[in-house]
């Protein structure tokens, strides 16, 4: 399912005099299957843009399509409702969202909404714990008695039930452990290489964007600032940090090390395991050079 | 949803009303609600007007902010203003249609009795959009002050008024975010049968109580961090000061009582 903006505008409070203009001029296309980063500085819209994805705003002005759905502010919320079965949404703290007296029935709420019966909801949550990495007699505990980390795998979890074909995550790890942050991240990242689940990913981090997505949306006061691959976006360290953005460690390393040796790294050290090939190729060079 | 909540939001501005003491403003216009009932005919009701929009003037204010906060309370008046002709009996017929006949005094009573609801309304509108949250608390712990001595927590009191105060927008915005969340997980809350519409709200007031719940623990935790103890001994760094305009307004208030009692009929 590709989602394509067209001259996408979002105006809060039209017509008013608290009216404030989040988004403008939004052309991008998120072809289907991909995994896409959404960086940008706080308030650059990418909130906004994301709540566009499953209709929870409509554009002021332009279109937004997803597979064969068109959203503009014609279209009247309930005819979005379909929509929003194709598109999960992992907002920011979504353990914030847990309301059911049990782990099994908040699981289940999201598919039940959208017509699956009882029984294959309960099957699907319990697939899906051994999915977030919980143990499954969590199922007929209260949410609320879980730790924060296992709340938000549950709420994911609830997320994902809906067999979503896209799913956008926005910060989905915000205030979690270093170690529970890297287990979600990987397990985001395995579900969109099995099931080409469309994934877009709404991070402050540089190192998550460059580690996992293929393409990337620089967001800028309310309008794309520059779209491509982590390597086209981190080649100019510079013009990012103008606009408050800055590169993965591992891109500043490399840059440090080129300016102190006066050499190029050909590689574009997007991950550890990239920057540490890089330097192992320049230390094979220098030795060969030795000998 | 947000935008006609008018009452409460506070218009930043630099007028005679924005200065005035808050405990005059409570004194004015608890004098005023009072009043308001002793107009009776068409001079005390213009006098009336004219003392309300005076102070709407005085404000800088624009009106149209101020009309605007009459918006929600529009259909009670509405219906108060039908009732009023349709119901009172008295003066000439004006109109008769099939059974029902419209009578002088009845449109006039209906005139009289929304005119009264508007302009307490607008006074009310008027202290809010002029008045910070935290000086209209001030004002009020300050006048209940006397109160104590006879064992009322009046400090405690005005402590909850401005933590519920404060507190208003953060739970507007709360119940958006988690409005948001739940529609993504596909409830509808803007229609379907009942029993979907009761479980729509469930979803969205349990993890709105329990964050506020949670909120509350943190910010009396982060209180006694800082060192809270309650009222006793507690200085102000906001200082109330009580100044000549103050009573001049007060002043025009008891005039405008003393008017209005003289002309009413």
């Amino acid at each position: 399912m590709d989602i394509i903006f067209e001259k996408v505008e979002h105006v809060y409070n039209a017509n008013s005099p608290f009216a404030r203009r989040a988004l403008y001029d939004v052309d991008i296309m998120i072809e289907s299957g991909s995994y896409v980063a959404v960086i940008g500085h706080t308030g650059s819209g990418k909130s906004t843009l994301l709540q566009h994805l499953n209709g929870l705003l409509q554009p002021t002005s332009g279109t937004v399509t997803v597979g064969n759905q068109t959203i503009t502010n014609k279209k009247r919320q309930r005819d979005l409702k379909p929509l929003r079965k194709k598109v999960g949404i992992v907002f920011q703290f979504p353990e914030h969202q847990l309301f059911e007296e049990t782990v099994e029935k908040d699981i289940c709420f999201g598919p039940m909404n959208f017509g699956v019966p009882e029984e294959e909801a309960k099957k699907k949550a319990r697939e899906l714990m051994k999915l977030v990495g919980l143990p499954e007699d969590v199922l007929a505990k209260s949410p609320f008695d879980l730790s924060g980390g296992q709340m938000r795998r549950v709420a994911i979890a609830g997320v994902l039930a809906m067999e979503p074909d896209v799913i956008v995550l926005d910060e989905p790890t915000a205030g979690l452990d270093p170690r529970g942050r890297k287990e979600i991240m990987e397990m985001f990242y395995r579900l969109h290489q099995e099931k080409q689940l469309t994934t877009v990913l709404v991070t402050h981090s540089m190192e998550d964007a460059a580690a996992y997505a293929d393409y990337m949306i620089v967001m800028h006061k309310g309008t794309v600032w520059k779209t491509g691959t982590p390597q086209q976006i981190f080649q100019d360290s510079d013009a990012l940090a103008e606009i408050g953005l800055n590169v993965p460690e591992t891109v500043r390393l490399k840059k440090e090390l080129e300016k102190k040796l006066g050499i190029t790294v050909p590689s574009p050290c997007l991950t550890i395991e990239e920057t540490v090939d890089a330097i192992q190729k320049l230390f094979s060079k220098v030795n060969a050079h030795d000998e | 949803m947000m935008n006609s909540m008018i009452i409460g939001k506070y218009v930043p501005g630099d007028s005679v009303i924005h200065r005035m003491d808050p405990r005059a403003k409570l004194l004015v216009i608890f004098i005023y609600v009072f009043i308001v009932f002793l107009a009776n005919n068409s001079a005390t009701y213009a006098i009336l007007s004219v003392f309300t929009f005076s102070l709407v003037v005085l404000s800088r204010i624009p009106l149209s902010f101020v009309l605007k906060g009459l918006k929600p309370v529009i259909w009670i008046v509405a219906i108060t203003f039908l009732l009023h002709v349709f119901m009172t009996k008295e003066g000439d017929v004006l109109y008769q249609i099939g059974s029902f006949s419209i009578y002088e005094g009845g449109v006039k009573q209906g005139v009289f009795i929304s005119l009264r609801f508007l302009l307490l309304i607008m006074i009310t509108t008027l202290l809010t959009l002029t008045t910070t949250p935290i000086e209209v608390t001030d004002g009020v712990e300050s006048l209940l002050g006397p109160l104590k001595k006879v064992h009322v927590p009046v400090h405690e009191l005005a402590l909850m008024m401005s933590i519920s105060l404060r507190f208003i927008p953060t739970l507007m915005e709360e119940t958006e975010k988690i409005i948001k969340a739940q529609t993504a997980r596909g409830v509808d809350f803007t229609g379907g049968p009942f029993s979907e519409r009761i479980k729509a709200i469930v979803s969205l007031l349990v993890p709105l109580f329990i964050s506020s719940f949670k909120r509350a623990e943190e910010l009396a935790t982060a209180m006694e961090a800082r060192g809270y103890r309650g009222g006793e001994g507690r200085t102000k760094f906001r200082q109330l000061v009580w100044k000549w305009t103050d009573t001049a307004f007060l002043a025009a208030v008891l005039v405008l009582a003393v008017v209005l009692f003289a002309l009413r009929s």
